[in-house]
């Protein structure tokens, strides 16, 4: 009971209000950043719509497999974040570490993975404004396309870079033993953080990889 | 506080999704046609999105306050994405000036892309 009352902000009456007031704040934050990534998905919409030669030339340089497997990996790191949810909920504090440290090394392989293609577009020199040597048919508008994959890609890989962080301070505030079955309303933020994250990955797939 | 969904239930939901990326994977290779390869890839990622909202994030048993919420940002985005294409996309429905063409602003088409990125 102790823990529940340090728990509590003296702003709310209860940890109910609380948390329902948490997660309406996280919701009013992803709310900004779907508007934020709505703006890059719009801009690829009107690109692609005028270009759409050099797009698919452009995503014929993508790997779909790895783009593919990149898929699964962050599918299976937002199960493993709702499992850490579900140990939160009912305060199995062991197994929520156990999932945290899951899901943080399910994102760790997904960004070895970007880093891997990012290297091997620099080694073929397709890395617009840094080495872009492309010869083939629609040179300018696979350098659009490839603009557009390192930009929706980079900030994209930032975000999880951002989650893994706070996935980190959610691991030691879990080791102190400071959640509860009453009071886990971090974890539940986290979480709905890294599954946004996870649905804008479910978008750039299709969009980035597999244009025919 | 919210309500515990059972695990089996996540293990579904996360085979689901699996399901449905290796259906747009395939679908990919599928020519429809026209712009319809596009719209089966957008449509089978708003399944996906929806059932991570709804089950990962709970949403399903959440307050009517959260779908208002949620509600508020579709819309604003369909607004963004509405207005803009709206715009770009029925450019060349009417003839416009030489001078304007010279531009090579996206949606006009009166020359084929590739042209128009070369005359640069």
């Amino acid at each position: 009971m102790a823990e529940s009352r340090s728990a509590l902000a003296e702003q709310f009456d209860d940890l109910g209000q609380q948390y329902h007031a948490s997660t309406l704040g996280m919701w009013t934050f992803l709310l900004t950043e779907i508007m934020f990534f709505g703006a890059l998905f719009t801009a690829y919409t009107v690109y692609r719509s005028a270009y759409v030669e050099g797009f698919i030339a452009g995503s014929h340089h993508l790997d779909v497999i790895l783009g593919t497997l990149m898929t699964a990996i962050l599918i299976g790191s937002s199960l493993t974040m709702a499992l850490a949810v579900h140990a939160a909920q009912v305060g199995h504090s062991k197994r929520l570490i156990g999932f945290l440290l899951l899901t943080m090394c399910l994102g760790l392989v997904f960004l070895s993975i970007k880093g891997y293609e990012y290297w091997h577009k620099y080694h073929t020199a397709m890395v617009p404004g840094v080495t872009f040597h492309y010869q083939g048919p629609y040179a300018d508008t696979v350098q659009l396309f490839l603009i557009f994959y390192f930009v929706m890609t980079a900030i994209h890989a930032l975000h999880m870079i951002v989650g893994l962080g706070l996935q980190i301070v959610l691991v030691v505030l879990a080791r102190r033993g400071l959640f509860s079955s009453a009071y886990y309303t971090p974890v539940e933020i986290i979480g709905l953080y890294w599954h946004f994250v996870d649905i804008v990955w479910i978008f750039l797939y299709p969009l980035l990889y597999l244009v025919e | 506080m919210a309500e515990i969904i059972s695990q089996r239930l996540y293990y579904y939901v996360f085979a689901a999704l699996l399901a449905l990326t290796l259906l747009t994977w395939g679908a990919s290779y599928i020519h429809f046609g026209g712009h319809l390869n596009l719209i089966v890839a957008v449509t089978i990622a708003v399944c996906k999105a929806g059932l991570v909202v709804l089950f990962f994030m709970h949403v399903r048993y959440s307050s009517r306050l959260i779908w208002v919420f949620i509600g508020a940002g579709i819309f604003w985005l369909a607004l963004l994405l509405a207005l803009t294409l709206g715009d770009y996309l029925s450019r060349d429905w009417l003839p416009t000036s030489a001078g304007w063409q010279r531009l090579n602003v996206p949606g006009y088409t009166t020359h084929p892309p590739e042209s128009r990125a070369v005359d640069q």
